[in-house]
């Protein structure tokens, strides 16, 4: 049985996310389109070893929707540090995906202290998003999620592509993912968190990126439509010391395709890294 | 080089115009795709308000305009009916919006493009979108009148707006298609409720008023179906039946609706000469006008009471309205009455008659007592060649036929028969026919001639032999004086059963009886006489030559009497026939007629005659001495009572009546009481009385009714003194 979500205030914003398991946090933080949700194969396969906290960024999953805020990457930012910081777990093994490993790559870059590692999964990176357009369909990405967020047959599509196997896309999976758009407060949230992405935030740390002293794995679904293999390798060249992992049947939605591998390649790095 | 570059510029210029192509082309896909999502969100919404949410939202969402709103017009000033803002939650954002007149006027013409928010005051402050611009566009629908959509957009890409005014427009239309359709269907349910809640009031009423009228049909035709009487409904106008009951249509056919009157009740194929419907239609204005009348229908054979008048009936201007009672029993009852009225009247007029010819027959008796009695024992005594035995003897015929109307007068009273006899009719034919009575007749009336016909032997009735004879002369008479110049009188006699009681014969019983015909061919009797001939004087010039005017009374009373029909038929001109009918008697009660006999002398036995009248006591006794009895009289019953207790006598003769002492049935008993053996004969003026009835029930031996005439009165002693 599922449990509910739990609640933390940080600036009067209402911060949701799950916790399981104990010993040294790892932080799992989703990107677009998703939420906390995307983790739950991740979670049952860390929790034995790790306190496991699932997060929801701000305007999405169980976390408060303002329009008045901006949903950018450096303000995920600070609220992750405030959360973190909130529930006393610094510092923490950060693990993003796609969005969330942008601002992992921020959080890196600001508050090194506060992490053990940190783990990027198809992530974001320098300019190479989010206006690139998709080939496939010559849009731009922004249009295409403006598309799905009122057309459940446009949003089936976008997660489809994110899928390497096909035949997981379940009701089960669609329900999860459509879920935040069956409310206008959702739809006008996840608008606005499309329309706060600036790959500029990113471009600005470019150079920073070279000086992180962390452990770092960046983790690539060779399969991902949507970010393109450069950003993986480009990440791995300016990141020191940093692991390049490279899963041939995963999608953008690799928590789905292969959860088993990736949760291998993050236990095993975590390990390492210790 | 330069080539190249030329070539590459070419090549270059190419792809942006492909590129713009392309563009514009994936624009106007996603504009359709746009249409299609909001077509699709609003299709079966049914909240006004729902729908331009979800436009709004959609437009705001995929064309990226940050405000879009819609809100009804009132002159300037817009009032929100909703609206779509990205980066507010704020639900009144951007409002109050207000229009300058100038483009509130601009709207007339349609839709309007504002470069900036120069002309219109919105609540979009300058810090947070310094550089707007927007497009309105009006609209009219059912639901909020006169109103606007406006769209906002930021100029960060330029203004974009009016590459997107048709696009927004066809979305508009479509919104307020959707709007009107809601409204119209809103309205359409209303008016479908309300239309079927009047339907089924509707319904219900004209159910309960269905039921209502099935009721009272079903009532009135109950009622007139439970009528014995016929009724029926007519059309005036083709004489077709519009409704008949029950009993019409057992009388004259199931089918009789929708038939003409005239063919269903009397099997005609044109109306009726008497039909009532033109004099019923005439008077139609005056109240209650109805027509009523009796008929005898040829069809069925019965009397029908009719009733008519003109009554209202549905899609026709006049309908006749026929109620039949069946009067059939009653007509017979009726004319049964009245032939018992006829009888009634008859018979007390014949009893009127009787009370006063028997008071006149009990004088003239006396009278001719004298008269008949005297030449009887004159010519006893005189030799046969004396010179006034002629005188006498015409004296004593007179005599007889003044006792025959005396005895007339007394047969019209009706006081029963004197004699009750075996008679045997052939007999009484043959002794008729051998009568001076009918001799003189002949002599009388020449031009007649009597024919005899089969006159059967051995018709034996019970009665009198005297008035049974009178009976046969007396039609005889009439016969001989109907026929004026030359005929035939044809007399019968033969056996005869009714097949059924004839009309008036009240004394009818089953059983054979005898029926003797006497016929003429004379002038018969007219009509208006018919019913007339057998009052007591009634007399015509034809019928009445005998002068009495009591001859066929007295033959009437006659059959009576002796439980009798007479029937009579006769055609003015033609002739007459009287057939009369007498109850045969049983053959136990038959007995040897007998003969007439001679006067039978006595031999010196003595009576005690009881007479109050002198001189009747004088004739009796010079009779009774004639015939050699010893005779004593008493002027009272008293004095008889006196006379016996202190003499024996053989034989008391009695007279009835004595007044002002005892009469003969007192003075009877009283002989009893000291006598009862003592033998007493009965003797009146009158037919046989009910004291004479008693005293012959107590054990006197005879009656006899006066005058006192020789032969009649040495038998009756005779057959007396022999009991």
């Amino acid at each position: 049985m599922k449990t509910p979500p739990s609640i933390c205030n940080v600036n009067g914003l209402s911060i949701a996310y799950q916790q399981e398991g104990s010993g040294e946090t790892v932080l799992l933080v989703h990107g677009i389109t998703t939420y906390s949700f995307i983790w739950r194969r991740i979670v049952p396969l860390l929790r034995d070893r790790f306190r496991v906290i699932s997060v929801d960024l701000l305007g999405c999953g169980g976390s408060a929707k303002p329009l008045d805020v901006s949903y950018s990457l450096p303000q995920h930012c600070e609220i992750l540090r405030q959360f973190i910081e909130c529930l006393g777990v610094t510092p923490v093994h950060f693990v993003g995906h796609d969005i969330g490993g942008g601002i992992g790559q921020l959080f890196a870059v600001r508050y090194p202290e506060k992490l053990h590692s940190l783990t990027l999964i198809n992530s974001v990176g320098h300019d190479f998003w989010p206006v690139q357009p998709i080939i496939a369909i010559r849009t731009p990405i922004i249009r295409q999620l403006a598309m799905a967020s009122l057309d459940i047959g446009a949003f089936r599509l976008v997660v489809r592509r994110g899928l390497y196997h096909k035949e997981m896309l379940t009701e089960e999976l669609m329900d999860h993912f459509w879920k935040p758009m069956r409310d206008r407060a959702g739809r006008r949230a996840f608008l606005h968190f499309a329309n706060c992405l600036n790959n500029q935030h990113l471009v600005e740390i470019e150079e920073d990126l070279h000086r992180i002293k962390l452990p770092v794995q960046i983790i690539r679904g060779d399969a991902d439509l949507y970010l393109s293999e450069a950003i993986a390798v480009k990440l791995h060249n300016d990141i020191p010391g940093s692991i390049l992992t490279r899963i041939a049947t995963g999608g953008h939605f690799i928590q789905e395709d292969e959860p088993e591998s990736l949760a291998e390649a993050i236990g095993l790095s975590l390990k390492k890294q210790r | 080089m330069n080539n190249q570059q030329t070539e590459i510029e070419k090549l270059r210029a190419t792809v942006k115009v492909l590129e713009e192509e392309n563009n514009q082309l994936s624009e106007r896909a996603e504009d359709a795709m746009l249409l299609g999502l909001v077509a699709e969100a609003i299709e079966g919404l049914t909240e006004p308000s729902a729908v331009i949410d979800q436009v709004l939202e959609r437009i705001s969402i995929l064309k990226n305009l940050p405000f879009v709103t819609c809100g009804s017009l009132l002159e300037c000033a817009v009032e929100k009916i909703a609206s779509y803002v990205a980066f507010s939650d704020e639900p009144e954002t951007g409002y109050p919006i207000q229009l300058t007149p100038e483009v509130y006027r601009e709207l007339s013409d349609g839709p309007y493009l504002l470069d900036d928010l120069q002309n219109i005051s919105t609540g979009l402050t300058k810090e947070t979108s310094p550089l707007w611009s927007a497009l309105l566009i009006p609209f009219h629908c059912h639901q909020y009148g006169d109103g606007v959509f406006l769209f906002f957009d930021r100029q960060t890409d330029g203004n974009r707006l009016p590459s997107m005014l048709f696009l927004l427009d066809q979305v508009v239309r479509l919104a307020i298609g959707r709007l009107d359709n809601i409204f119209l269907s809103r309205q359409l349910a209303f008016l479908n409720a309300e239309l079927e809640e009047q339907v089924l009031l509707k319904t219900k009423d004209l159910r309960t008023a269905n039921t209502r009228l099935t009721e009272i049909y079903e009532r009135f035709v109950s009622v007139l179906n439970g009528v014995d009487s016929y009724v029926h409904v007519t059309d005036t106008r083709d004489y077709t039946i519009l409704f008949a009951n029950k009993t019409a249509k057992e009388l004259f056919g199931e089918a009789i609706e929708g038939q003409k009157c005239y063919q269903v009740f009397r099997q005609k194929n044109t109306p009726c000469f008497f039909c009532k419907i033109p004099r019923l239609l005439a008077t139609r204005t005056e109240a209650d006008q109805t027509v009523t009348w009796e008929s005898l229908n040829p069809l069925t054979g019965k009397w029908f009471l009719n009733s008519e008048r003109i009554v209202d009936w549905p899609d026709v201007p006049a309908a006749l309205l026929t109620v039949g009672t069946n009067i059939t029993d009653l007509k017979k009852a009726e004319e049964e009455k009245q032939q018992l009225a006829q009888s009634l009247h008859q018979a007390q007029k014949m009893e009127a008659i009787g009370v006063l010819a028997g008071s006149i027959a009990h004088d003239l008796n006396n009278i001719l007592s004298g008269v008949v009695s005297y030449p009887d024992l004159l010519l006893a005594t005189m030799p046969p060649d004396a010179p006034l035995r002629k005188p006498l003897e015409t004296i004593r015929a007179a005599g007889a036929r003044a006792t025959k109307i005396v005895q007339g007068l007394l047969s019209l009273s009706r006081r029963g028969m004197q004699v009750e006899e075996p008679v045997d009719l052939s007999r009484l034919f043959s002794d008729y026919l051998e009568s001076p009575e009918y001799r003189e007749l002949l002599i009388h009336h020449k031009k007649v001639r009597v024919v005899t016909g089969e006159l059967q032997k051995g018709l034996v009735v019970l009665g009198s032999p005297a008035h049974l004879s009178n009976v046969l002369m007396n039609l005889v008479n009439n016969a001989a004086e109907a026929i004026q110049d030359g005929g035939v009188i044809t007399l019968g006699l033969e056996r005869f059963e009714f097949a059924n009681q004839p009309p008036g014969f009240t004394a009818w019983r089953p059983g054979p009886y005898a029926r003797l015909t006497i016929s003429d061919t004379g002038s018969g009797i007219p009509l208006e006489y018919q019913e007339r001939i057998f009052e007591p004087f009634f007399s015509s010039k034809e019928l009445g030559r005998s002068g009495t005017g009591l001859g066929l009374a007295v033959v009437w009373g006659t059959v009576t009497d002796h439980h009798g029909y007479i029937e009579v038929a006769s055609n003015e001109g033609q002739g007459t026939r009287f057939h009369i009918s007498l109850p045969l008697v049983k053959s136990d009660k038959r007995r040897e007629v007998p003969p007439e006999g001679l006067p039978v002398q006595g031999q010196g036995q003595s009576i005690l005659l009881v007479d109050d009248n002198e001189q009747q006591r004088l004739i009796a006794s010079e009779i009774l001495l004639h015939l050699g009895y010893k005779v004593r009289a008493a002027e009272s019953g008293e004095a008889a009572i006196s006379t016996l207790q202190d003499n024996s006598f053989d034989l008391v003769i009695l007279d009835m009546l004595m007044p002002p002492g005892i009469d003969g049935l007192e003075t009877y008993k009283r002989i009893c009481n000291f006598n009862p053996r003592q033998k007493v004969i009965i003797v009146s003026g009158f037919s046989q009385s009910e004291q004479a009835r008693e005293a012959l029930a107590l054990g006197a031996l005879q009656y006899v009714q006066k005058p006192y005439a020789l032969a009649k009165i040495s038998q009756v002693v005779h057959r007396a003194l022999l009991g």
